[in-house]
């Protein structure tokens, strides 16, 4: 048996990125703060967040899948897909629970770190099949 | 899907590291191949195909050649 090691993608400096939009949530946050609410400077710093939070999740995100062999591309590709079906699925099962007198779950905060945590997990199982 | 890759290296006498380097691709995926728990993609079995100089259905799958269907066959 040959293990495989799906995550030899990391790219170490998707921790730099990281960290620099996590500064730049925080400064921009507190800025917003400052600003009168339903501003359009207040519109267009949250388009601001938005787009780094995107930005730090595709770009690592291909950087490092587009480094692997076709095998590892595969492995990676399908734990996104089920991740994503699972995430989709959660968040809206969710609402329906919520409904029903359940506690509410903010998914602008939780769903990232989600989806993370699942998807890792999904790499680990999948890559089992081709050991 | 079936194939003599496997068998092929062996003759080579290469190892499986030797063989993934040739690919381009990593250890494992030349075992997942071996294995028979993976199917490469067309570019990855055309290259297998070429570095041993054989058909690519030499080597995946049966062995038998099928004439393609079509009027007046």
């Amino acid at each position: 048996m040959s293990p495989v090691r799906p995550f030899r993608c990391f790219d170490s400096r998707a921790i730099v990125a990281a960290l620099g939009v996590a500064a730049w949530l925080i400064a921009s946050a507190w800025l917003s703060r400052t600003l009168a609410p339903d501003s359009t400077a207040r519109v267009l710093l949250a388009l601001g967040q938005a787009g780094a939070l995107a930005a730090l999740v595709f770009v690592p995100l291909r950087r490092s899948i587009t480094r692997l062999d076709e095998l590892g591309r595969h492995i990676h590709y399908q734990a996104l897909a089920v991740t994503a079906a699972l995430l989709v699925t959660a968040i809206t099962a969710w609402a329906f629970l919520e409904r029903a007198g359940l506690p509410h779950i903010d998914w602008s905060i939780y769903a990232a770190p989600a989806f993370t945590v699942a998807w890792a997990v999904g790499v680990v199982l999948i890559a089992r099949r081709y050991e | 899907m079936k194939n003599s890759v496997r068998g092929l290296r062996a003759a080579k006498n290469w190892s499986q590291g030797d063989l993934a380097e040739k690919l381009g691709v990593s250890r494992q995926t030349v075992n997942a191949i071996e294995t028979e728990k993976y199917d490469p993609s067309l570019p990855l079995a055309l290259k297998i195909a070429r570095l041993f100089s054989l058909r690519v259905e030499e080597i995946f799958g049966s062995t038998e050649v099928r004439a393609p269907k079509g009027r007046g066959q």
